[in-house]
């Protein structure tokens, strides 16, 4: 099987059955972020079909230095979705609408990695989170707001939205280094600076 | 490590990791964590926990059409607006009616006829066939080269101006932290020409433009004009020119706006550089 990165260079050559190998191997996963964020099937398809475009004629950008090809591909997932929501002026929607259990069911013959089943831990941490720490980290990282316009949207003071937020990330990155994260999430061969794009 | 010892707190550490911080505070959170090892530890700790929320969403199995129109794109074929699901039955073909069975195939006389192919007429049909398709492939490729060396040549002039630009002595440099990108603010001396250097700017899609701002500290944002994300450098550019000096704005901000720019912004600056402090 032919590494993510031979697939991306040969994609930067117009190469389209590459384009489509690394479609087939990670639309699911674009298409999954995008529907979590949107909450919406025709925006989420019109963000993944957004996603692959960029990496039809952006291939060339992609540096493998500075993290895996699905990271990369998550991280213009999440900002083109955010766009979209922006653009769409959309409230969010409610949280706890997810079925925890059949949420990973949809791939079930899909052969977990030691970083998929450590992916999915923190899926189930954040879902065991407390509601009201697990709204505001949804809200965040899934819909872009700050503290200003989470504490607006829920009607809470600002230090409370704060105090949540540091404490359901405190509860998910115990989780994610007790979850055997020495290892990097992504691939990181080189060091993060504060200022790195989310 | 506490807030009162000059650090940030751990509410607006992890916050920055999840791009929460409200835009007055991401440039002096960013600022202070790019320069503390304890405090930019504990960013990294949390900005995993950031890319794992990425990485935990649960594939989601994409809509079977979605891969032929994408299929369609990247051969350049046009897409129609609803792409079906499955291929159309094949037109069915009325039966051939007895007159047509009876003289079909035979000479006069009833012999069977047998069937001529011209392979020297196929040959050149092919080849025909062939020499056409190859010319339109390279007048794409000739138009696709034009547009690359266009766009060299444009960044090639650019950069020539930035250089001249920081050759000039007494320019100042302000580095600039931020969500969205890094870099550095390169003023002149009188402050009215700078150059903005960013790092790290996302990619956005086609029918998006970056744009910069000047922000007074009251009234409108001005625009300074587009920025072009530039893919074949580790950094993109934009020179600045104010007919005044840059420090009677309170700051310069870069958005992200619809192709071809707004009057005004559309929606928060993803960098903003804190101008209140310069002195020139």
């Amino acid at each position: 099987m032919n590494s993510d990165d031979e697939l991306v260079n040969r994609v930067a050559l117009q190469d389209k059955d590459a384009f489509l190998a690394l479609y087939d191997r990670y639309v699911n996963r674009v298409h999954g972020l995008a529907l979590r964020m949107v909450r919406d099937g025709q925006t989420a398809e019109e963000v993944t079909q957004d996603v692959f475009l960029k990496l039809w004629s952006r291939a060339r950008s992609y540096l493998a230095t500075r993290g895996t090809l699905i990271a990369w591909l998550l991280a213009i997932t999440r900002n083109t979705a955010l766009d979209r929501l922006r653009l769409e002026n959309r409230r969010p929607p409610a949280a706890g609408d997810d079925d925890p259990e059949s949420a990973w069911d949809v791939l079930a013959d899909e052969q977990f990695s030691t970083d998929e089943a450590r992916w999915r831990s923190l899926y189930f941490a954040i879902l065991a989170l407390p509601v009201d720490q697990r709204q505001v980290i949804e809200l965040a990282y899934y819909q872009g707001m700050s503290h200003s316009e989470i504490a607006g949207h829920l009607g809470w003071p600002v230090g409370t939205v704060k105090t949540r937020m540091r404490l359901g990330m405190d509860r998910l990155r115990q989780e994610w280094l007790e979850s055997g994260s020495t290892a990097q999430p992504v691939e990181q061969k080189s060091k993060r600076s504060a200022a790195d794009v989310s | 490590m506490e807030k009162g010892q000059g650090h940030p707190s751990r509410e607006e550490i992890s916050a920055l990791a999840l791009g929460a911080l409200d835009p007055d505070e991401t440039g002096t959170v960013s600022r202070h964590v790019q320069g503390c090892a304890d405090c930019q530890r504990i960013l990294t700790e949390y900005q995993q926990v950031a890319d794992g929320l990425l990485l935990a969403a649960p594939p989601q199995e994409a809509p079977r059409q979605l891969r032929a129109r994408l299929a369609r794109v990247v051969d350049g074929k046009p897409v129609t607006a609803r792409e079906p699901d499955v291929p159309q039955a094949p037109v069915a073909r009325p039966p051939p009616s007895t007159d047509d069975l009876r003289f079909a195939g035979t000479r006069r006389g009833g012999q069977p006829r047998r069937l001529r192919i011209n392979w020297m007429s196929v040959g050149l049909g092919l080849a025909v066939l062939a020499l056409l398709a190859m010319n339109v492939g390279l007048a794409v490729r000739i138009r696709l080269l034009e547009r690359q060396q266009q766009a060299l040549l444009q960044l090639i002039d650019e950069n020539q101006s930035s250089l001249a630009l920081v050759a000039q002595p007494g320019m100042r440099a302000l580095p600039i932290t931020g969500e969205r990108g890094e870099g550095n603010l390169v003023i002149s001396p009188d402050g009215k020409q700078a150059i903005l250097f960013l790092r790290g700017l996302p990619e956005i899609s086609p029918s998006r433009t970056y744009q910069v701002w000047l922000i007074p500290a009251e009234g409108a944002p001005e625009s300074a004009g587009l920025m072009e994300r530039q893919d074949s450098q580790p950094y993109s550019s934009f020179i600045l020119q104010s007919p005044v000096a840059l420090n009677s704005y309170a700051a310069i901000g870069v958005s992200v706006e619809p192709a071809g720019g707004s009057a005004a912004p559309t929606r928060e600056p993803i960098i903003v550089i804190d101008l209140k402090d310069l002195s020139l």
